[in-house]
């Protein structure tokens, strides 16, 4: 069947197509050229004076996995406040601080977004990660993996292993965990509090072990290189949340010695310590560091006001915020020698100093950073906020006037500690573009999505334009998911499932002896056990086809 | 009798729903309005005037006669007006009530007045497990008003409580007042196992010393108490027992703890 | 070639180094497999049985069509058992929101101990190989670590914990339980307190790990001790224990606490590691898994957003532990069918009269009252691929089926039922 999508005013950076009117193709699920003439046209979709874009992607976004799932049972408070009934297609499932899975696929979908990462994958408890986001409908998934707090890798850094050693340490856990990146979350601080450490600074060193994040960062960032994995090491860095962290995200960027690092949730890692209250935004230093390092990418982390709940592998920091912890109670869990997690609710009031001056952070770095392809829209869903906040959050980036006028509503120290109020950038729909889809496809390798050019797949959003943009972006006026419509102005039509995508860099398999050996001295499973297949990752995942992306050796 | 008079007259086949049936919702309706308002049960709706015969005019007070049980949150949210409730009163009357006057000419289930913030509940009979708590899996019991039970309470009353006052004529189960985090109780009948446990903080005041204290709350002393005295007098107006623990009680036996929580509740046992 | 081995889906543990082979009397469970999982495997492995209607043999399409008719009569149906693998719980959510069905696990009221406490308070927890590299010491509470997780000892306390620096492992065992458990050389402290104590002794620990001044006396005395049976030495050695812990653990099995409020002896001891966080490392270990609890409601949770016990009626999801669980529902005679799902145990199904029943159940079941239909599925991990949780909640293991069996999986006959039912209106 072949649809046409009729005089959309197209926005597509990756081809660079800025606002032209042109019809658009589509075939079995993919963009197509245009069709010879006299060839059949099955169904067209008027877009006369809309705008058309590639469906977003989400490339941090907490959607599946172990810490997700306890921070739902943890609040049900919140889930009887946020109730969806049996609708259409859609089966009844809540939203709340830490929604269902069914409800963040709904939610996504009617917003236009297509593709979602998940982030922090514990390597131990990927089949549950994959079979949350398989029960995760309509969008694409991919997730990245948790290394650097495991003790495998700790002891084989530590012993002086050799970096081609830890490339296929690295591979190794891409493949039997079905993941489409590496992510590391304060490095080794996860595994030193396992070893009563409380905090732990760059260069500080591991009780146990004896290193340094700093070495961890250079030897992950080294072997995502050296294997060519396209997305860079996503890295929660270390301090996470500390007034003065500032120092820490710089000696991070740092540690990676010009090799490609992304640092996720930036917002939480911009604090200074300036100020009666011992709190500041160091939001211009981080950018200008962001700016002048070509091998940074970043996604901001905004908050946004209101009851959240805090999902993180960091359980050092995740214990030591516990304490504000709203309402009060949390969890904090070790990991299987593998990693952590701790899930801490957080009300974040707009009365309140600190968490007014993080909303500015956050927006300071967004509109500091100037190159959009290396800045990602996200609020590290749900820890700064919900994901459906985005298009509230698009208007903030898009609108001084609202912006300042949000901020003149908040504690007044934060438009006085923050340089918001000056900032007069003003993000253009292209920028947004660029932002939410051709630059996420581009820094995670996915060659097929995140543009519009023929050979793509059909995730494609129609908006009705609207002078508010948060109106423009909240209920699209088609959502194409594989040539799918599956949702028309907010309104799910179609519950389809998505693809997982994954990375396969090649290594040398030896490196399972030395593995095998250590799963039998310290794991409570065999290596056999712990290894995802591509055929079952489809099952758990409920994707119709798994698609690997290339990876080019770099480096 | 003014106002509006629901009779229960059918059985509904599983629980219903009970929450729309509000003095200040049905105010102004008429009687077959009201009669076609539909109650959810399960996976079916039933109208008000299949299950109850309807009489009166729909004032700010409303009555229902002849419950069963079978309704649940009669009363859920109220904020104003008098709702009467004879028979078998149900499960979490109240819930969440925000200033309404709710009286219970029988007794009530589990969870009465779970979560209220304001208003007044009074139950001529007992009352099930859980009084003046708040909801499974959440953090907070009762947060304020008066919820004053003649006859006894089951286990776990007061669990969770934040403020407001919760008054027992008659007996409590175990563990009353668990995990209170504030706000007043007073028991004039006995208290059963476990009474304080976790207790964070607040007041229970005890006419009878339970059989056992928990190792974790220590004797502070025998006082005065002015303020539980005033307290007290200020009950007289809640019936004669009240006045009569009010102008008996010498002083209190004053207990602290639970020092397995943070230890700043207090148990008080007149004498 | 290597042995292939099997995972075993009988307890919480998922011991992933089985090696079963068809043998004479059934399946034959070696290498790893411990007393119960090699009785489970025989008795499977020699039952052939067909779907009954009302205890009668019938062909499959013939229970089908009248399970399904069963099912498109009830109004008020309720799904309980899910003692089941993640495939069939996948399948049954649909159904129980088609159905507007109540739904609860056999084993929620013991789950629901945990959750309480998770909810109204928060919990510091780990896992099975932090237990085993780390723990240097370990609380058992109860006896359900050795009664309900046959190699839990063997598995993971026995192996040294390499992280725990020289000193080795110690063990405190709070209520009566078999000592001989244990290694036979480790140093260990019995208090040997009545279960039904728990909450007491719970909360007397909690306040001494705090440096509250209890009294020692009073506490005996609460606990049913007496001066002279050394019970306040222990108790004050016991603090000593934690407090010194590097990285201490916590063991307890819900299913163990059955008395009335047992969450609050939980919330009492989640209290104490959170007290005892403050200066060293001390994490619960909640072991479950047993029955599938843990897959059952992590799969709705996630689905659903709420956990077990639920309501899916008039199209909406509810949780309510006090309200839903099916217990009480059935008790009421509120629910006019029961669907009862359980393709890992041989739980006794709930007979309750007036009440068609519909059982989706192991191979081997039996029955003292026979249901109106009974439909025998694979069991996951025996004739069917699956997956499970694993006991400490954060491992799901895959299930490899041991042999090559005609029986449909829960979630194909569930497929099956639904696609018999009448369209739906809506
Ligand atoms: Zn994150």
């Amino acid at each position: 069947m072949l649809t046409r999508i009729a005089g959309g005013r197209v926005i597509d950076p990756a081809n660079g197509v800025n606002d032209v009117i042109r019809d658009l193709y589509v075939r079995d699920g993919v963009i197509v050229d245009a069709p010879r003439d006299g060839e059949r046209i099955d169904r067209t979709i008027d877009a006369a004076g809309m705008i058309v874009m590639a469906g977003a992607i989400d490339l941090h976004t907490h959607i599946g996995g172990g810490k997700v799932n306890i921070a739902r049972a943890l609040l049900p408070e919140f889930d009887r406040l946020d109730p969806m009934p049996a609708h259409g297609v859609c089966e009844p499932c809540t939203g709340g601080a830490a929604p269902s899975t069914l409800a963040t696929g709904y939610r996504y979908a009617a917003m236009g977004y297509t593709a979602c990462f998940e982030p922090a994958m514990l390597p131990v408890n990927a089949r549950q990660a994959h079979m949350e986001m398989g029960d995760t409908p309509i969008v694409d998934k991919g997730a990245y993996a948790l290394l650097g707090n495991d003790d495998f890798f700790l002891q084989l850094l530590a012993s002086g292993a050799e970096q081609r050693e830890i490339d296929d340490y690295v591979a190794w856990t891409l493949h039997a965990t079905q993941a489409a990146g590496i992510k590391v979350v304060n490095a080794g601080g996860i595994s030193a509090f396992k070893f009563n450490a409380r905090s732990l600074d760059v260069d500080g060193e591991h009780p146990h072990y004896r290193v340094t994040p700093r070495q961890v960062l250079g030897a992950l960032t080294r072997a995502i290189d050296g294997l060519g994995v396209p997305h860079p090491l996503h890295v929660h860095g270390s301090n996470l949340g500390v007034p003065g962290n500032a120092d820490s995200t710089l000696a991070t960027i740092d540690a990676a010695e010009g090799r490609r690092i992304h640092l996720t949730h930036l917002q939480f890692h911009s604090y200074g310590t300036e100020g009666d209250r011992k709190f500041s935004s160091a939001a211009q230093r981080i950018a200008e560091k962001v700016n002048a390092s070509p091998n940074v990418s970043v996604d901001v982390g905004q908050i946004l006001f209101g009851q959240t709940v805090t999902c993180s592998g960091d359980s050092m920091m995740q214990h030591r915020n516990a304490r504000h912890a709203r309402p009060a109670k949390w969890v904090v869990m070790d990991i299987e020698c593998d990693a952590g997690c701790g899930v801490v609710p957080f009300r974040y009031r707009d009365r309140d100093f600190v968490n007014a001056l993080q909303w500015a952070i956050g927006l300071e770095l967004f509109l500091l950073v100037r190159d959009p392809w290396r800045v990602f829209l996200t609020t590290d869903h749900p820890n700064g906020g919900p994901f459906w906040s985005y298009p509230h959050l698009i208007k903030l980036l898009m609108d001084r006037s609202f912006r300042n006028e949000v901020l003149s509503r908040l504690h007044p120290e934060a438009a006085t500690s923050s340089t918001l109020a000056s900032l007069e950038r003003e993000y253009s729909l292209y920028e947004i573009a660029i932002m939410t889809r051709a630059a996420p496809a581009r820094i995670l390798g996915l060659a097929d999505r995140g543009h519009l050019g023929p050979g793509a797949a059909a995730d494609i959003v129609v908006y009705e334009p609207h002078s508010d943009p948060e109106v423009q972006f909240t209920a699209p006026r088609y959502v194409f998911k594989d040539g799918t419509v599956v949702a028309e102005r907010g309104e799910i039509k179609a519950v389809t499932a998505g693809s997982i995508h994954v990375v396969k860099p090649e290594f040398d398999r030896g490196i399972e002896r030395k593995l095998d050996d250590w799963f039998r001295r310290h794991h409570t499973q065999s290596l056999a056990s712990f290894k995802i297949s591509d055929e079952e990752v489809c099952v758990c995942g409920r994707a119709p086809k798994l698609v690997t992306h290339a990876c080019t050796h770099r480096g | 009798m003014s106002g509006l008079r629901l009779s229960l007259r059918a059985r509904p086949p599983a629980r219903v729903d009970g929450s729309a049936l509000l003095p200040e919702k049905l105010q102004g309706q008429t009687l077959d309005a009201i009669r076609r308002i539909a109650l959810p049960g399960w996976n079916e709706f039933h109208e008000v005037g299949e299950l109850f015969e309807v009489s009166g005019e729909a004032t700010d007070r409303l009555q229902i006669d002849q419950l069963d049980g079978s309704f649940d949150r009669l009363g859920a949210l109220a904020t104003a007006g008098t709702l009467v409730l004879r028979g078998q009163a149900g499960d979490l009357v109240g819930e969440g009530l925000r200033g309404a006057s709710i009286e219970i000419e029988g007794a009530a289930g589990d969870y009465l007045g779970c979560g209220m913030r304001r208003g007044r509940i009074e139950v001529r009979g007992n009352a099930g497990h859980f009084a003046g708590s708040g909801r499974a899996g959440e953090l907070q019991g009762m947060s304020g008003g008066t919820l004053l039970v003649r006859g006894d309470v089951g286990d776990r009353a007061a669990d969770r409580m934040r403020r407001g006052l919760l008054l027992v004529e008659g007996d409590a189960g175990d563990y009353l007042a668990s995990r209170m985090l504030a706000g007043t109780v007073v028991l004039l009948g006995r208290a059963a196992g476990n009474a304080g446990y976790l207790m964070r903080r607040g007041t229970v005041v005890l006419d009878q010393r339970p059989a056992q204290m928990l190792p974790t709350f220590n004797a502070n002393g025998r006082q005065d108490l002015l303020a539980i005295q005033l307290l007290l007098r200020s009950l007289g107006g809640e019936g004669p027992r009240f006045s009569r623990l009010a102008a008996r009680a010498g002083g209190f036996e004053r207990w602290l703890g639970d020092l397995a929580a943070s230890g700043q509740g207090e148990l008080l046992v007149s004498f | 070639m290597p042995p292939s081995f099997a995972t075993c889906p009988f307890c919480g543990l998922l011991c992933d180094d089985l090696v079963v082979t068809p043998g004479p009397a059934g399946l034959l469970a070696a290498g790893g497999a411990c007393e119960r999982a090699r009785v489970e495997f025989s008795a499977l492995g020699a039952a052939s049985p067909s779907p009954r209607v009302r205890g009668r043999a019938a062909g499959l399409d013939e229970a089908l069509d009248e399970a399904a008719r069963l099912l498109g009569a009830a109004r008020r149906p309720a799904i309980g058992g899910l003692d089941v693998d993640v495939g069939a719980m996948r399948a049954i959510l649909p159904l129980a929101q088609r159905l507007g069905a109540v739904i609860d696990h056999s084993g929620s009221f013991a789950k629901y101990r945990n959750l309480h406490v998770v909810q109204e308070s928060g919990l510091i927890t780990t896992t099975f190989a932090e237990v085993r590299n780390r723990a240097d010491v370990v609380v058992l509470v109860g006896d359900g670590w050795t009664k309900r997780f046959p190699r839990f000892v063997e598995r993971m306390l026995v192996p040294a914990p390499v992280f725990a620096g020289d000193g080795g492992r110690r063990f405190v065992l709070l209520n009566p339980a078999d000592r001989s458990a244990l290694p036979a050389d480790a140093e260990c402290l019995e208090l040997a307190v009545p279960m039904a104590e728990l909450p007491v002794l719970a909360g007397t620990l909690a306040a001494l790990a705090a440096g509250r001044p209890v009294s020692l006396d009073r506490a005996v005395t609460a606990l049913g001790g007496s001066a002279s049976d050394g019970l306040a030495e222990r108790l004050a050695r016991c603090v000593d224990w934690l407090r010194e812990a590097r990285y201490g653990v916590l063991v307890w099995s819900a299913a163990d606490l059955e008395f009335p409020h047992a969450e609050l002896a939980v919330q009492a001891l989640a209290r104490m590691l959170r007290v005892l966080n403050e200066k060293t490392r001390f994490a619960g270990l909640p072991l479950a898994g047993v029955d599938g609890d843990l897959t059952a409601n992590a799969v709705q949770t996630w689905r659903a957003g709420l956990p077990l016990p639920a309501s899916y009626a008039n199209g909406t999801v509810d949780f309510d532990p006090h309200r839903h669980a099916l217990p009480g529902r059935l008790a009421r005679g509120e629910c006019d069918l029961l669907l009862w799902v359980s393709n890992l145990g041989t739980k006794p199904v709930p007979v309750v009269d007036g009440v068609p029943t519909i059982v989706l159940g192991r191979a081997d079941r039996t029955f003292d009252a026979a249901p109106d239909v009974y439909l025998p599925v694979a069991t996951p991990g025996v004739d069917a691929p699956g997956h499970l949780l694993r006991g400490d909640k954060v491992i799901t293991l895959f299930l490899k089926p041991v042999r090559s069996g005609s029986l449909p999986t829960a979630a194909a006959m569930i497929e099956a039922l639904a696609a018999r039912l009448e369209p739906a209106t809506c």
